[in-house]
């Protein structure tokens, strides 16, 4: 038992920022740890065959040696995350991705190609629109594939009883996670934004019963803890890939007061905001069914014909649960899902009387500069000059 | 010019019920505006180099001017990207804010729309008639279009940076030349140098193409009128006339008693104004 929430909190932004030695150390237990780089991979199937998931982030270290890998003008994101591979993450005992954006998959091939990884990784495909009768087939057909890919490298079958034992302990994971998020929902918390997306974080890079364990007695704790004004106005944040938590934490030091209360993002809430169906008869099936209707990933977010994006619907819905002043619209330089999505996204915000900001990411953060837009913001929002 | 101060000699602030003054901190210059009574008193502009120590700089060369010291400005505001950096700040506001205001001041309250385009970042300001933001857009992280690009670009040809936009302005035909990034362009201007292609035209080429690439911001942003462009950039006229050529509009013409690249500063010492007012009520 840790004596307070700070320590336990502390202990999930250690685990954020010394990932490698975390993942190392899961090995000398005896684990097989596996890297994953994005939110399609269906983590339950690989902690079904005994293998602990750990999320690839960035490395944000300034660097160019990406630069002879993957065109100039991929995203930061994916550039920072094949800097992994080539550098000080050699060490994983697999790889593995779904087709998700072109990005993500050339940071992806970096690792298979040039890092040593060919022998050891695995691409999941996936249709590239979601939304379509077919998808769901397709998706277990891919989850087969991939479960008799680990069943060879475990050298053991993966039974129901295994996938079911590990879809307990992700809901669990999930469930826990939504109960730290919802502490937001209210002006009164007894933990801030920053910190909830500190534990979300490092949810994606330790071992879930582990990370289960200490997340339970982390809320514990904070029922406990006398709650506190979340000061200022209530920012949202929605975009893709946002690892860099120095601007949450600068998002709730602004001279003007901010709080942030809700991150729609595939490094926060996106990872976890649904769960898959328990003691079903074709675990496959249930769990592709479930990664399709949770929130979907901007790069698959079409519906054939009309082109409507499913995700709207739940920023919609979180907008009216968790009332934000304002949304920043996070995205990687040079993405194209997540601005593209924008273009849609803000007259939804517009209708709705929802100022919004829009804040491009990089290998490193500009603060300064961000510092004063975000200031700006909230001057506009509040209509108070400073 | 590495500094510049002017006074107005006919204010006698020893007279005055308030004293404040604006300081801005921009990536190339650093500017100091003085109100006395809310009319301009002196006006300072140095080069920046340490932010905290330009901002010293600025204000010191206003006040050698004058007998006022820095215990009689009641309300100091900072701004610019040193704005953290002033030590005899009493507050700081954002640029654009005080953009904004210092905007309306001097243009009017028919101004919805201010450009910003600074050494380091160009903003699209969208504000009210009484000079609140309402919305803004940032230049996304790169350096065409912004005033770097063109001093760099000046030092490249061997101009003033004061001149190159009046010899942009001499050539009836301009190069064509990328505008998807300042180093890309100067690259491909250096070609055309080499091969011979008359100056002036190579000089409006690159200023259209900078031109171009401020625009899109603007077209993203959407500019409504009336529109005035502030910062270092307002006056290259190379650089305006592409602009308004490329967007279509014309900016309400600079006020002749204002430096377009003081408008910041003017912002914070209005700012500053108003806090003495109301903390005074």
């Amino acid at each position: 038992m840790m004596k307070d929430s700070n320590s336990i909190i502390e202990y999930f932004q250690h685990i954020t920022d010394h990932t490698q030695e975390y993942a190392q150390s899961l090995q000398s237990k005896g684990h097989l740890v596996a890297g994953y780089m994005c939110t399609h991979v269906p983590e339950e199937i690989l902690y079904a065959a005994g293998i602990v998931p750990v999320r690839v982030l960035s490395s944000h270290d300034s660097q160019a040696m990406t630069r002879s890998y993957i065109h100039e003008t991929y995203c930061s994101f994916s550039h920072d995350c094949a800097y992994r591979g080539l550098t000080y993450y050699d060490f994983f005992d697999l790889i593995v991705t779904g087709s998700s954006c072109i990005h993500m998959g050339e940071a992806f091939n970096t690792w298979v190609r040039f890092a040593g990884f060919k022998e050891k990784s695995f691409l999941i495909s996936y249709p590239h629109i979601i939304h379509t009768k077919p998808a769901a087939g397709f998706i277990v057909e891919s989850f087969k594939e991939f479960k008799q890919y680990l069943e060879d490298i475990v050298h053991k079958s993966i039974t129901d009883e295994d996938i079911e034992r590990a879809i307990k302990i992700y809901n669990h994971t999930r469930r826990l996670l939504i109960q730290l998020w919802e502490f937001l929902r209210y002006k009164e918390s007894p933990i801030t934004g920053a910190e909830v997306a500190i534990v979300t974080l490092a949810s994606q890079l330790m071992e879930k019963k582990e990370f289960n364990q200490l997340l339970e007695e982390l809320i514990q704790k904070l029922q406990s803890v006398p709650r506190k004004n979340l000061p200022g106005v209530r920012l949202m944040v929605s975009g893709g890939a946002c690892d860099d938590l120095r601007i949450f934490d600068l998002m709730e030091k602004l001279d003007n007061s901010a709080s942030l209360v809700f991150v729609d993002t595939c490094t926060a809430t996106r990872y976890f905001w649904f769960e898959v169906p328990e003691d079903r008869t074709d675990k496959l099936q249930t769990i592709a069914e479930a990664y399709i209707a949770r929130i979907p990933c901007p790069a698959k977010d079409n519906f054939p014909g009309t082109g409507e994006k499913k995700r709207f619907r739940f920023i919609q819905q979180f907008i009216e649960d968790f009332k934000p002043d304002g949304v920043v619209l996070l995205y990687q330089r040079f993405c194209s899902p997540q601005p593209m999505d924008i273009v849609g996204l803000k007259p939804i915000l517009n209708n709705l009387g929802i100022p919004s900001l829009e804040l491009e990411l990089d290998t490193t953060l500009p603060i300064t500069q961000f510092q004063t837009q975000l200031e700006t913001f909230v001057n506009i929002i509040t209509g108070v000059a400073s | 010019m590495s500094e510049h101060v002017s006074i107005n000699l006919s204010i006698d602030w020893t007279k005055a019920k308030t004293v404040v003054a604006g300081v801005d901190i921009g990536a190339v210059n650093s500017k100091v505006i003085i109100l006395v009574d809310g009319q301009p008193y002196i006006y300072s502009q140095v080069k920046t180099r340490i932010p905290e120590e330009s901002a010293i700089r600025a204000i010191n060369a206003a006040l050698d001017k004058t007998d006022l010291t820095l215990e009689n400005i009641q309300c100091i505001v900072g701004t610019g990207c040193g704005k953290k950096q002033v030590p005899f700040a009493h507050k700081t506001i954002s640029e654009i804010a005080c953009g904004a205001a210092g905007a309306v001041h001097i243009w009017g309250p028919s101004v919805r729309t201010v450009l910003d385009v600074g050494g380091q970042s160009c903003k699209v300001i969208h504000v009210t008639e009484k000079s609140r933001v309402t919305a803004f857009l940032w230049n996304d992280k790169c350096a065409a279009g912004i005033g770097r690009s063109i001093e760099t670009f000046a030092d490249l040809v061997n101009k003033e940076v004061t001149e190159i936009g009046n010899i942009a302005l001499r050539s009836d035909k301009s190069a064509q030349l990328s505008d998807f990034c300042a180093i890309y362009a100067q690259s491909e201007a250096l070609d055309l140098i080499r091969s011979k292609e008359p100056l002036e035209e190579v000089i409006a080429g690159y200023h259209h193409a900078m031109a171009k690439r401020i625009s899109t911001l603007a077209d993203r942003a959407g500019v409504k009128k009336d529109l005035v462009i502030i910062g270092g950039l307002a006056k290259n006229q190379g650089i305006i006339n592409s602009l308004e050529s490329i967007l279509k509009i014309s900016r309400l013409a600079p006020k002749s008693e204002w430096d377009p690249a003081l408008t910041v500063a003017l912002g914070a010492a209005l700012f500053a104004d108003a806090f003495l007012l109301r903390n005074s009520a």
